[in-house]
């Protein structure tokens, strides 16, 4: 009862403390659901790829080892329910832009020159490459440090940065053809 | 568009979360339910195939789940009540052969449980656990008669679970519930059952008659309080309460609040031990904690009680010194225990010299959490109109700034000059809980605020309100501690306020105020911002003595047995009394810290401990008149090195009526006798809530601002609750 860090909630989970796990989930729903989102752009979506994710932790936690932040780590177990949800549904539904989704997001308060840029980034955020947008949402949108971000994608913190450089060329290219349709 | 003119901010801006949409409430239930159940199920799977004695009362478990989500939550699927029913039919067609097996497997238990209790307390078991003890024994005794008629019961119940097909309906449960329940009345049913661990083979046996109840019992301890009427829950909770400070394990308490308590502090033979050590505190938050619980129609856990910050909730119009450098005077009185006629109180109380500080200018951080959690009315919204008032209260020249923190965190408000208040509200009001800003972790942003506008000798302080959800950037608590402690040392000290109900990490925030030489105040009315935030602004805010220690020596010629009522978590070790090392309390300006001691005389009748047939080994020394010795050790707040203010306690200290006494100390006491009630009464004898209420009656005072008078609301309710 007394535990509060997530390392000690987490040993007490593996150890089959129902009230610890309940209480991890608690307090991560709020970002698995963020990120979720984040890359379904839409809140239906988001609350499923969550519970998914809820229900998934049940059978993954047992091989969180600490080798990475628990945080970390369920961002990327949440990136990689939320990347397969996606697939499936884009399927499904014979989508071929997951763009369109992201006309979800609501226009920014304030300057609307600002929200229209912001939201032209959105587009081009959303057709990068798995990978790239992965890193892209966990360091600039989440505020992941690259070493963070690399832990929850499981690679070296190098290869964030290069994914960081790789999408910023990719997002130029596509904010100067200026074609998201 | 330009290549040049993509910045890492426009991305972020782009990504800014305050564009995603907040999750429903339900949407996060279902999630976590889900997740649960199946982490049910997993958990049974595990302990499948191990030994016999689990087997059945996981299964157990596993129907008073079932039955009990059922109960409370009607949509539940249909699939999966057939399949809890059917368990339970499975439980009931196996009971004989298990009746025979387990009332002897859970005696043997029991009586180790028994033996291992009396080892560890060897000295102080309290006669009520041992009753409780037989009692069990008792029932299990008991159960083992009423077989046939649970037999007769089975035969009741399996036709129509065999014969209809179809998902029972709640008037079908109604039915069982209604079932003869003659000799089954649970006796247990308060106490034991509501606690996984205790659910034993005798309540299997009263299962069929009693399941619709336990499984409430069941559901209660699952949080699923809400349809259960506030004077049920409280019926419920009490005994509850009870049994799970036996139970090391209780994954199902009733509740997130996390408290830490260690036992409460035993009888000590003064020839044993002659010195008793402490810290002092002027945190409140169990008090509001507490008169929040019993507002909301349920007694708190005994857990949540820490006297001493109850006692030191009212403030008592102790004599105040008048210089600076001797900053607090002790006032002390010797007199019978209202619960107890045989031995006395002896209560020591301190008030720090309360100075007007005007040189002094405070650059305060407030360091809020936004988390979604806090967006209840009474967490965020209180705690804006808290700082507002705080605001206003503070002098032009003082700085504010405002820092939040959620998934991430941000500067909201720059420090800005109390001149500029339109600035600082208009920033509070924008407060919202669920948004989040980026940037790095929240506290070492307040941090580098409050470092920018550091001055030193004024007061540096960060401010931190919280509903315990404390993802602050630091997730090892530890470090955390270490951040604060280091910071302090530099010259930022930090508070804490704790909002809401449900997630309140009491423990952590009364260690982070701790480390940061604050109050841990928990605030549930405006009332209590009021208080907190106004009226004891400049206690708070401007401390006048640092590391304040109080030891006191008792003379075994005079004094036979004492006990010190609360502060269990302040215990200090008696050579860490002269260690400057040893952290400590602090008191702020015109602060009072009451501690009161249960003594019993050499040649009374009061003593809990029998003394020993072959005598004692250790011969007083002493042949003093002197009942004890206090000494009191403290640090000016910028000097490193302590100084002791002492004063020998003596005959004429003792009075002996009660009535001779201030108001001020026999309030005292009636608060110090309602913090042990609710913590499990185990000194206080048959003294009633209505005895204390007739105490604190008498003891009002001028109570200006009617906080006495509500405590005695607060008891009326609290005996209408027990």
């Amino acid at each position: 009862m007394e535990q509060l860090s997530d390392s000690d909630l987490v040993e007490r989970a593996q150890k089959g403390d129902r009230q610890a796990f309940s209480d991890l989930l608690q307090r991560h729903y709020q970002n698995i659901y963020k990120l979720a989102y984040r890359w379904c752009g839409r809140q239906d979506d988001a609350q499923d790829v969550a519970q998914e994710v809820c229900v998934k932790l049940v059978g993954a936690i047992a091989g969180y080892r600490g080798q990475a932040a628990f945080s970390s780590w369920l961002y990327g177990i949440t990136l990689n329910a939320a990347r397969d949800f996606h697939r499936k549904k884009v399927r499904h539904d014979k989508r071929e832009d997951t763009a369109l989704d992201l006309d979800q997001f609501q226009t920014t308060v304030g300057n609307p020159e600002n929200s229209l840029i912001s939201s032209l980034i959105r587009r081009c955020i959303a057709l990068l490459p798995d990978n790239l947008r992965m890193a892209v949402i966990l360091v600039h949108g989440e505020g992941l440090n690259h070493l963070q971000a690399a832990q929850a994608q499981d690679c070296a913190e190098g290869t964030i940065s290069w994914r960081l450089s790789q999408a910023r060329k990719n997002l130029h290219t596509c904010l100067d053809r200026g074609d998201i349709s | 568009m330009k290549k040049t003119d993509l910045k890492d901010s426009d991305i972020q801006n782009a990504l800014n979360s305050d564009q995603i949409p907040a999750y429903e409430k339900t949407a996060k239930q279902q999630a976590i339910e889900a997740a649960l159940q199946q982490f049910d199920e997993q958990t049974e799977k595990k302990f499948q195939g191990s030994s016999l004695i689990q087997r059945p009362i996981l299964i157990t478990a596993n129907i008073f789940k079932k039955i009990g989500d059922w109960i409370m939550n009607i949509s539940y699927s249909q699939m999966a009540t057939i399949s809890g029913l059917a368990i339970a039919v499975l439980v009931v067609a196996l009971m004989p052969q298990m009746q025979e097996q387990i009332p002897a497997i859970k005696e043997q238990q029991y009586s180790v449980k028994s033996s291992s209790q009396l080892r560890q307390k060897t000295e102080e078991i309290a006669a009520e656990e041992e009753v409780a003890v037989l009692q069990k024994r008792a029932d299990i005794q008991s159960a083992k008669k009423p077989q046939p008629q649970a037999a007769a019961v089975q035969r009741k119940m399996l036709p129509p679970v065999a014969s209809y097909q179809y998902a029972p309906t709640p008037e079908s449960m109604a039915n069982l519930s209604a079932m003869p329940q003659a000799d089954y009345d649970v006796a247990a049913g308060g106490g034991g059952v509501g606690v996984q661990h205790e659910v034993n083979a005798p309540t299997i046996a009263r299962m069929p008659t009693k399941m619709a109840r336990i499984a409430k019992l069941e559901a209660k301890s699952y949080n699923r309080s809400r349809l259960l009427g506030a004077q049920q829950m409280a019926e419920i909770a009490q005994p509850l309460n009870r049994v799970a400070d036996h139970i090391e394990h209780d994954q199902f308490a009733e509740n997130r609040d996390r408290f830490a308590k260690p036992q409460e502090n035993p009888v000590r033979l003064t020839n044993k031990h002659p010195v008793s050590t402490f810290s002092v505190d002027v945190d409140t938050a169990s008090y509001s904690f507490v008169r929040r619980q019993i507002n909301a129609g349920r007694l708190p856990q005994p857990k949540a009680v820490r006297i001493e910050e109850m006692i030191n909730y009212f403030s008592y119009d102790y004599p105040t010194p008048t210089v600076a450098n001797r900053p607090f005077k002790p006032t002390i009185a010797l007199y019978p225990t209202p619960w107890n006629n045989k031995t006395q109180l002896l209560h020591i109380g301190i008030k720090g010299y309360s100075h007007t500080p005007i040189s002094k200018k405070s650059n305060l951080v407030f360091l809020i959490d936004v988390s979604g959690s806090m967006s209840s009315q009474d967490k965020l919204p209180l705690l804006k109109n808290g700082l507002k008032m705080l605001v206003d209260s503070l002098k032009p020249d003082d700085t504010v700034a405002i820092v939040v923190y959620a998934g991430a965190a941000g500067t909201v408000l720059e420090p800005t000059s109390v001149k500029q208040r339109a600035k600082i509200i208009a920033a509070l009001d924008r407060l919202q809980a669920g948004g989040s800003t980026a940037g790095g972790a929240g506290i070492d942003l307040a941090y580098s605020l409050a470092q920018s506008g550091f001055v030193k000798g004024d007061v540096n302080r960060i401010i931190l309100a919280t509903d315990g959800d404390f993802n602050v950037g630091i997730t090892d608590k530890d470090a955390l501690k270490g951040m604060i402690e280091q910071k302090r040392k530099s010259g930022i000290f930090l508070s804490v306020l704790g909002f809401g109900q449900g997630n309140y990490n009491d423990r952590l925030m009364q260690e982070l105020a701790q480390n940061g030489n604050g109050i841990a105040a928990y605030i549930d009315n405006l009332n209590e911002a009021r208080k907190v935030l106004v009226q004891e602004a400049t206690a708070n805010l401007f401390p006048i003595a640092k590391d304040v220690k109080i030891q006191v020596e008792f003379n075994p010629e005079q004094i036979s047995e004492y006990r010190l009522i609360g502060y269990e978590t302040r215990a200090l070790k008696r050579e860490d009394f002269k260690n400057d090392k040893v952290d400590a309390g602090d008191i702020g300006s015109g602060h009072t810290v009451t501690a009161i001691y249960e003594v019993s005389l050499v040649g009374g009748t009061g003593q809990l401990i029998s003394p020993l047939r072959y005598g004692s080994t250790t011969k007083p020394r002493s042949k003093s008149e002197e009942l004890a010795y206090l000494k009191i050790r403290y640090k000016l707040p910028n000097e490193t090195k302590s100084k002791l203010i002492s004063r020998a306690i003596v005959k004429d200290d003792q009075v002996d009526d009660l009535n001779q006494l201030s108001s001020d100390i026999r309030f005292g006491s009636a608060v110090a006798a309602f913090g042990q009630l609710l913590g499990g009464g185990r000194y206080t004898g048959d003294f009633s809530y209505q005895d204390i209420i007739k105490l604190a009656n008498s003891s009002k005072g001028d109570d200006q601002f009617g906080y006495r008078a509500e405590f005695v609301s607060l008891l009326r309710l609290a005996d209408s609750l027990k």
